[in-house]
């Protein structure tokens, strides 16, 4: 069970976050100017990476806010949380 | 061939104190090329070696596992066996495999206990009652069998659930199916891996897939701890690391890993004769031959490769346990575990060729693919063997996700989608 | 209760407290301070159920949480029953029914004990061989099957007692309440960080508690009255808080502990109404010590299964904690120190004590030399090669081993006893660590597993970190516990 330091409220219990999935995938501006292709790579495909993922987490029960986290995904541990349009931290 | 198990053998063994067992199979070192490499010595991986051998005359075949065989999600799943899925091509799928589950331990002569007791599903609020009654009709139509039971028949198939109107998720009816069940997990992937070793299949544990060799569109072979192995066709059966495979040929899949939890409870006596699944409330629950109570928990929403989960997911679960039967307060549970289940958007598998050739795929079972075992290794030995799928599995392909014609099964795919 | 088998001068048990408890079906007396599995000791019961496949008999063989066979059924109303419960960790209770599982008629008399005779046939994973003609007959099979597999009975009416849970905030979590549990609470809770201490027993102390020998002292005082005196100066200290009867159930990651406190379960059977039994701790600490000790190991040999074939360990608890005499007539079987302790309890106790049967050439430590200036007789270089007596041993056979250790030679030594004691070293607690998703190493010398990498803020201290002498213990304790703090 994380403890997740979310940015908005300090260190709080994992129950209290909803995941979001993979974050920085850009929704296109023109969706209909898309071939199908390119939607699918949008809508479904992921890269689901054994290592260190950027996400996006909800805390659903708090501020109800969304942020993103840097996760390493073979051992669970979180190495930075971030607001929403703040730039992702480099290393 | 091997020496055929059944009752003379175990009377002629015990003879020399038992000392005297073939090895069920071999330990071989990797030649340098086969005719196809199976990555990944699960269930499914192993079902596909054995049916390239048997149905396709495939022999000179491996399959690659970087741990022990039966090691990762078909040794840990909780074994429940059924076909009752609400789409034709779903129906079809899993109905091939319950169909080949019929006479299994016969054709591997390699018991998998499997049990045809019955899975229940319970619904708890009219939603529930509308899904479960379509996807009884709707299964019905594709000659599965299934019925709806109302409160009274689902108090009276198993005694010991809580049909109480006054708790907070009552029980409002099921469905049952009586050919499911459940078999023993391990037990498939000994019997397939005998069984393919006989024909000649060579099983390579410890042996981990690094990289894959590419020429132009077609593959070559795969990098391995163990060296290279040259192969012009690759079937990769990896399960969670299903992702993690597809990288190396900068493949992306519509695949998200999560940890999926279970746990079983110390051994008692017989108390509960069937499977009883409960979507609404997340929980589900069956005892094993040797008397566990085997309690399956939901998925957890973020990527993990960990194995292992949340407390809360199984929190939730086990207050639902206890909520439809009271009388299982007192139960000790004996282990709890987690494992990477790879998951696709309309929890429906993938078994299909990719855009490179000799390259294929079969993953994305999430949370139910132990059930499909028999059936997923026949079809995609045929995808592999004829470069070609069955038309059994054409739905499942990997194209799907652009052409939009998705299998949603987020009904029938139980619990923990 | 057998008289003879108690010895008057055990600091722990109230003798003047008489409580009386069922055991299949039969009235029987033990004190306040009693496990279950002392009492029936101490009534001369060894014999408390059946293996799970063969039924061969099952007797006690230790004092804890590690105990294999001794569990039972405890109660028998349909409600409050409990399956599968280790008659070492149930302390006695007035009123305390308890019962052996997977036998019939009983455990005295048990039919399944023919699959002990047909074992032969049927051995491991025999199931997967067979019972595949007539492919239609597998439900019938499976029926007997599952009803010879299983032990103890689930409850069939809801459970009528209460249950809570909280939530647990602290700086310090210590896992265990033996020597090295304490030192590192007291060094914890005078560093003003906020301590919780927790021990699954009834008090702290562990097994130092009750050892009282002249070869292991701290500042010139026996360790046992040294710790009593650690443990009483815990107390003034006021940011510890200590949890007993509370076992450790998971460690999740970021450090995310469950703990399981046992509320009523020792009270009798009058007092637990109305009350809460069990309440879960769910616990987040910022530093976790893990304190939990080793466990002493057995040793193979022929027929090693049989009742009255104790961890030496765990005699030594039954004499000198509960005043429980094992038996009357004690054989010990070693590679290691530890069963010498035990040999001198058992003979300050006034139990006749056969022989040490040691596989080394020799050892001189000064426990060793204590042993034998007792007069207790040591066959050195051998090893016990098979034992009899069907529910309850009744004499061991002894033979030389030769200069490898790898064969025995020369005659068998017949040797008439009515309990065997054995200790095959000791084996650190890494449980917890590895649940948490720590990393093992092992060391050569002694062949143990040791705590190695952990990606959470933890340590592991005292024997379950792989320290099996008691100076060591401290020192290591205190050094490691303050290291931790200065992170």
């Amino acid at each position: 069970m994380f403890l997740i330091n979310c940015p908005y409220c300090g260190e709080r219990d994992q129950s209290e976050f909803s995941a979001g999935g993979e974050a920085h995938i850009v929704r296109p501006k023109q969706p209909t100017e898309l071939s199908d292709d390119q939607w699918a790579e949008f809508l479904f495909m992921r890269k689901n990476i054994k290592g260190v993922q950027f996400e996006r987490w909800n805390h659903a029960h708090g501020c109800r806010k969304w942020f993103n986290m840097v996760r390493d995904t073979s051992n669970d541990k979180i190495y930075a949380v971030y607001k929403m349009g703040e730039k992702p931290p480099t290393k | 061939m091997k020496n055929k198990y059944s009752i003379f053998s175990i009377i002629k063994n015990a003879f020399s104190y038992n000392e005297n067992w073939q090895r069920a199979w071999r330990d071989p070192e990797p030649k340098k090329e086969y005719d196809a490499i199976i990555i990944g010595g699960g269930g499914h991986g192993l079902a596909t070696a054995f049916y390239l051998a048997k149905k396709h005359n495939m022999t000179n075949i491996a399959v690659v596992e970087k741990g022990w065989i039966g090691g990762g999600n078909t040794g840990r799943n909780t074994t429940i066996i059924r076909s009752n899925y609400l789409w034709d091509a779903s129906a079809g799928l899993y109905d091939h495999a319950l169909k080949i589950w019929e006479g299994l331990s016969q054709e591997l002569n390699y018991n998998v206990m499997f049990s045809q007791r019955g899975v229940m599903n319970l619904a708890h609020n009219l939603q529930d009652v509308r899904d479960l009654k379509r996807r009884t009709h709707a299964n019905r139509l594709n000659g599965i069998d299934a019925v709806w039971l109302n409160t009274e028949e689902v108090k009276k198939f198993c005694p010991i659930i809580n049909t109480s109107p006054d708790i907070r998720y009552p029980v409002l009816g099921g469905t049952l199916q009586r050919r499911a069940g459940t078999a023993r997990h391990d037990a498939v992937a000994w019997g397939y891996a005998r069984g393919a070793d006989a024909m000649g299949v060579d099983i390579i544990q410890n042996c981990e897939v690094k990289g894959i060799k590419r020429n132009g569109d077609s593959v070559e072979g795969v990098e391995t701890t163990k060296g290279f192995i040259k192969t012009k066709k690759i079937g990769v059966v990896a399960a969670g690391h299903s992702s993690v495979i597809a990288n190396m040929v900068d493949l992306k899949l519509p695949l998200e890993s999560k940890p999926l939890q279970a746990l079983v409870s110390e051994p008692v006596k017989p108390i509960i004769d069937t499977v009883v699944m409960s979507n609404a409330v997340h929980a589900y629950v069956s005892q094993s031959d040797k008397g566990e109570l085997v309690i399956g928990a939901g998925t957890d929403a973020y990527v993990s490769y960990t194995q292992r989960g949340s407390h809360d997911v199984v929190e939730g679960t086990l207050k639902a346990i206890l909520e439809l039967y009271p009388i299982f307060s007192r139960m000790k549970m004996l282990r709890q575990w987690g494992g990477i289940v790879d998951i696709c958007p309309d929890a429906s598998p993938i078994i299909s060729k990719t855009h490179i050739k000799g390259l294929y795929f079969n993953c994305g079972w999430g949370t139910g693919g132990f059930k499909a075992t028999p059936g997923s290794g026949d079809l995609f030995a045929h995808t592999i063997a004829n470069d070609e799928p069955h038309k059994l599995n054409a739905d499942f392909n990997i194209n799907r996700f652009v052409s939009g014609d998705l299998v949603d099964e987020h009904g029938a795919a139980a619990v923990a989608h | 209760m057998t008289r003879n088998l108690r010895t008057a001068n055990s600091k722990f048990i109230d003798q003047t407290s008489r409580i009386s408890f069922k055991f299949d079906g039969k009235k029987l007396y033990g004190f306040k301070g009693d496990t279950l599995a002392s009492a029936l000791l101490a009534n001369n019961i060894h014999l408390v159920g059946r293996s799970f496949k063969y039924h061969r008999p099952r007797g006690i063989m230790a004092c804890g949480s590690e105990e294999p066979n001794a569990i039972v059924q405890v109660g028998n109303d349909a409600s409050m029953t409990e399956p599968n419960t280790r008659a070492t960790e149930i302390e006695l209770y007035e009123g305390l029914e308890a019962s052996s599982q997977n036998c019939w008629p009983s455990v005295n008399f048990d039919i399944g004990a023919i699959n002990n005779f047909f074992s032969p046939l049927i051995p491991a994973a025999f199931y997967y061989k067979t019972f595949m003609w007539p492919s239609n007959f597998w439900k019938l099979y499976e029926y007997f099957i599952r009803k010879s597999a299983g032990l103890g009975k689930s409850p069939t009416e809801p459970d009528k007692d209460i249950y809570d849970h909280r939530y647990l905030h602290c700086d310090v979590l210590i896992v265990g309440g033996g020597i090295s549990g304490i030192i590192a609470a007291k060094i914890a809770a005078k560093n003003n960080l906020n301590t919780v201490l927790i021990d699954d027993k009834n008090i702290l102390g562990g097994t130092t508690l009750f050892q009282e020998n002249e070869c292991f002292k701290v500042n010139n005082s026996y360790s046992n009255e040294w710790l009593k005196n650690e443990i009483e100066n815990l107390k003034s200290l006021e940011n510890l808080t200590i949890k007993t009867r509370t076992s450790l159930a998971a460690y999740h990651s970021y450090n995310y502990l469950l703990a399981r406190e046992n509320l009523t379960d020792h009270l009798d059977i009058n007092e637990k109404k109305d009350k809460i039994r069990q309440r879960l701790w769910k616990i987040r600490a910022k530093k976790v010590i893990i304190a939990t000790g080793a466990m002493e190991r057995p040793l193979i040999f022929n027929n090693n299964d049989r009742p009255g074939v104790i961890l030496s360990s765990s005699i030594k608890k039954y004499i000198d904690y509960y005043g429980v005499k094992c038996g009357q007539k004690v054989s010990l079987f070693t590679n290691n120190d530890s069963a010498y302790e035990t040999a001198i309890s058992l003979n300050n106790s006034g139990v006749n004590v056969n022989s040490v049967v040691d596989i080394r050439d020799k050892a001189n430590s000064l426990i060793v030399k204590q042993a034998e200036k007792l007069g207790i007789k040591i066959h050195w270089k051998s090893s016990v090669v098979n034992t009899s007596g069907y529910k309850k041993i009744n004499s061991i056979e002894i033979m030389k081993l030769s200069d490898d250790g790898t064969t025995v030679f020369g005659k068998k030594i017949k040797e008439e006893c009515d309990c065997l004691g054995i200790s095959g070293g000791w084996t650190p607690r890494v449980h917890l660590f590895t649940q948490s998703g720590g990393k093992l190493k092992f060391r050569d010398e002694d062949n143990v597993f040791l705590p190695d990498k952990s990606g959470l803020d933890q340590i592991s201290i005292g024997s379950c970190n792989g320290d099996f002498e008691l100076d060591q213990i401290i020192k290591n304790s205190v050094r490691l516990t303050k290291k931790i703090f200065k992170n």
